[in-house]
């Protein structure tokens, strides 16, 4: 997990939620890094 | 006469002595008295830093850019009483829109800038960098919020737009500030801050206010606090120039009033819409706010052969500014902001006609409506006519700040761009042209002088802001003659009230002040599925290593009919040579659907406790030639 940014309620009845963003490598049958990206999810909070 | 107050140390103070009358621009009215005698001008500057700046640090950019729509929101319920004071200044409805809406407006464009920040105190400043073979020791760049103070030394054309686009961005940055607006308008500017200290809204020693001289205020600034200036050339030197500020590298930022210009192109003719266009331009930058706008057009620079066009069509225009008491709903342009204004326009305008002639309006014979020529700060628009610009540098260093405008020849856009340039740096520049060559010939031939330039045609007219509207999210300031600063800009004016720091140490270490993941960082695994756990549970370095996926042919084939990608470097197996690709290769987007995809594999009960609500995004993409097995 690289980073989370907080989001705030537009309206009250919303769910809670932030915006995580992972940093992804993936690797092929060598070890060798393939492919490098963010990919950013929306997760829910607790409260 | 009542004396205006003074906002320090949290309380309204007023000052000793019999100070400055203010005056009603209209009519010459008394309507206060400003004096700042006897204050202490050091206690400000330590009330801000040791009450002030620490409470906004505390603060997140979220939390400020809300406080700072809380605050927006509040002044606009209040706004139709900023107006009425407004009218005191000489201004229009319309001018104090721009100064009363227009400054609101910034507060508004910062609140939401905080969602290009992090809901942190602090930020980072760019990408991490790799600084070592083994990944082991990074860089990264860091902005913490400044301890001192912003102190904002104002104009006095714009009270109210002028305090609330600097203080807009230094709050966001987490810095306080003192406002020092120009004496003769700073009626307007206290009214404004009494009613955000009635708000309660900015936490205390966040704002204070100094209506009248600013004392010794700068001799007790330090490295920690940022000086901002707005006002004419000459002022900005004498101030800049202390001792004290250069022993002390105290920040300084300068926006001076400068010798703007308009270009109109060599492809414009009177039939085309842009003709129309430049016209209206010029009338509205030399009569709004009575000319009196560190952006105004003050050069207007028209091809040879067109220049007695030019001259019909403007003198036409401006025949119908209508110039009087701005109450009265006829009036188009009201009075300056005071009778020495007229006073020091005028006798500008004596040394440019030393090498122009005037060739429309007269200084002493108009008419006004509704008001009293003599009591009031009136002038016509003017303007002059020098058809020898290469041969007269009056023209392009003489500010008449005032309704008043000099149009030049031209003949090639290489002459255009040189004349620009003899203004020695400016605000802003704007050229009306069709043309995409002739436009991209001057935008890059005059850039180095500017510091923006607004490129006009039919295309976007309608929605321009215009020539003389410096916008939050844009930089305003200019090398040279225009003060050689820059303010606003969005991201970066925020940044002027931070430090920049090069940070350097392992990835972990970093990741560990600084919230965020650098790749070579320390990864965690955990027995549960990160994406069963929920916003807050999740930490920096939470890692999931996924199954592993053997790539064949078949799926590249099928990828390439389920997404209609069929390049060759994915499909043919026989005509490779000579290309990148010693064999087919699996599609890129490929690669990243099955790593979603095994992200999620192997965990049934992941689908029904999951606490991703949905993919957002993708940023970053790099990939490599994948080949299938």
């Amino acid at each position: 997990m690289k980073e989370k940014i907080d989001q705030e309620k537009k309206e009250t009845d919303e769910v809670a939620k932030g915006i995580v963003k992972w940093y992804v490598e993936v690797y092929d049958e060598t070890n060798e890094t393939v492919a490098v990206s963010t990919i950013l999810t929306m997760v829910k909070k607790l409260g | 006469m009542q004396k205006l107050e003074n906002y320090i140390t949290g309380q309204w103070i007023t000052g000793d002595g019999n100070g400055q009358l203010l005056v009603n621009a209209v009519n010459g009215d008394g309507i206060a008295v400003a004096t700042t005698k006897g204050l202490d001008f050091k206690s400000m500057l330590e009330y801000g830093r040791s009450v002030g700046g620490p409470a906004l640090r505390k603060m997140t950019f979220h939390e400020r850019g809300r406080m700072l729509r809380a605050l927006a929101l509040h002044l606009l319920e209040h706004k139709e009483k900023f107006y009425r004071v407004s009218y005191k200044t000489g201004a229009t409805r319309l001018d104090s829109w721009i100064d009363i809406e227009g400054g609101v407006g910034n507060l508004f464009a910062n609140a939401s800038l905080r969602r290009k920040f992090p809901n942190e105190s602090f930020c980072l400043d760019g990408e991490s960098h790799n600084l070592s073979k083994g990944g082991t020791f990074i860089g990264q760049h860091i902005l913490v919020s400044k301890e001192g103070v912003a102190v904002h030394i104002n104009a006095y054309n714009f009270p109210i737009w002028g305090m609330l686009e600097k203080i807009a961005v230094n709050l966001l940055a987490g810095v306080p500030a003192i406002v020092k607006p120009a004496s003769i308008t700073s009626f307007l500017t206290e009214v404004v801050v009494k009613e955000i200290d009635a708000s309660g809204i900015l936490p205390k020693g966040a704002l204070q206010l100094i209506c009248g001289s600013a004392g010794d205020l700068l001799d007790h600034t330090t490295s920690q606090d940022v000086i901002t200036f707005t006002g004419s050339a000459s002022t900005g030197l004498m101030l800049r120039s202390q001792k004290h500020l250069l022993e002390e590298n105290v920040p300084f930022n300068t926006e001076a009033d400068s010798l703007n210009c308009i270009i109109l192109g060599t492809d414009v003719t009177p039939e085309m819409p842009e003709w129309d266009i430049f016209i209206k331009e010029v009338r509205k930058e030399m009569t709004v706010k009575a000319g009196q706008k560190c952006t105004a057009i003050r050069r207007i620079f028209v091809p040879e052969n067109k220049l007695e066009d030019v001259h019909i069509a403007l003198g036409r225009a401006l025949s119908q500014t209508t110039i009087g008491n701005p109450e009265n709903e006829k009036v188009r342009m009201g009075a300056m902001a005071a009778k020495s204004q007229v006073e020091d326009v005028k006798k500008h305008v004596h040394e440019l006609l030393k090498t122009s002639k005037l060739i429309y309006g007269d200084m002493e014979n108009f008419d006004v409506i509704d008001a009293d020529k003599i009591k009031g700060a009136f002038l016509s628009p003017l303007l002059l006519l020098n058809e020898n610009p290469f041969d007269s540098n009056d023209v392009h260093t003489i500010e008449a700040f005032g309704p008043v405008s000099t149009l030049m020849p031209y003949n090639k856009i290489d002459d255009a761009i040189e004349l620009a340039k003899k203004g020695k740096g400016s605000l802003v520049s704007s050229i009306v042209t069709a043309d995409n060559k002739i436009a991209k010939n001057y935008v890059l031939g005059a850039s180095t002088y500017h510091g923006r330039i607004l490129v006009l045609n039919n295309e976007c007219a309608k929605e321009s802001t215009g020539h003389g509207s410096p916008l939050p999210l844009l930089t305003h300031g200019g090398p040279g003659r225009a003060g050689g600063g820059e303010e606003m800009g969005g991201v970066r004016g925020v940044k002027h009230y931070m430090q920049r720091v090069a940070l350097q140490g392992s990835p972990s270490m970093l990741a560990a002040i600084t919230n965020v993941y650098h790749a070579g960082g320390k990864q965690t695994e955990h027995d549960k599925h990160p994406f069963k756990k929920y916003f807050e549970e999740l930490n920096i370095g939470d890692t999931l290593i996924t199954a592993k996926r053997t790539i064949t042919e078949a799926d590249i084939v099928n990828f390439a009919n389920l997404s209609w990608d069929h390049f060759y470097a994915h499909t043919d197996h026989t005509s490779l040579e000579g290309t990148l690709f010693e064999k087919p290769v699996a599609h890129g987007y490929f690669i990243m659907s099955a790593a979603a995809g095994l992200f999620e594999m192997r965990r049934k009960d992941l689908y029904y406790s999951t606490m991703v609500l949905m993919n957002y995004a993708l940023q970053n993409l790099f990939m490599q030639a994948a080949q299938s097995e």
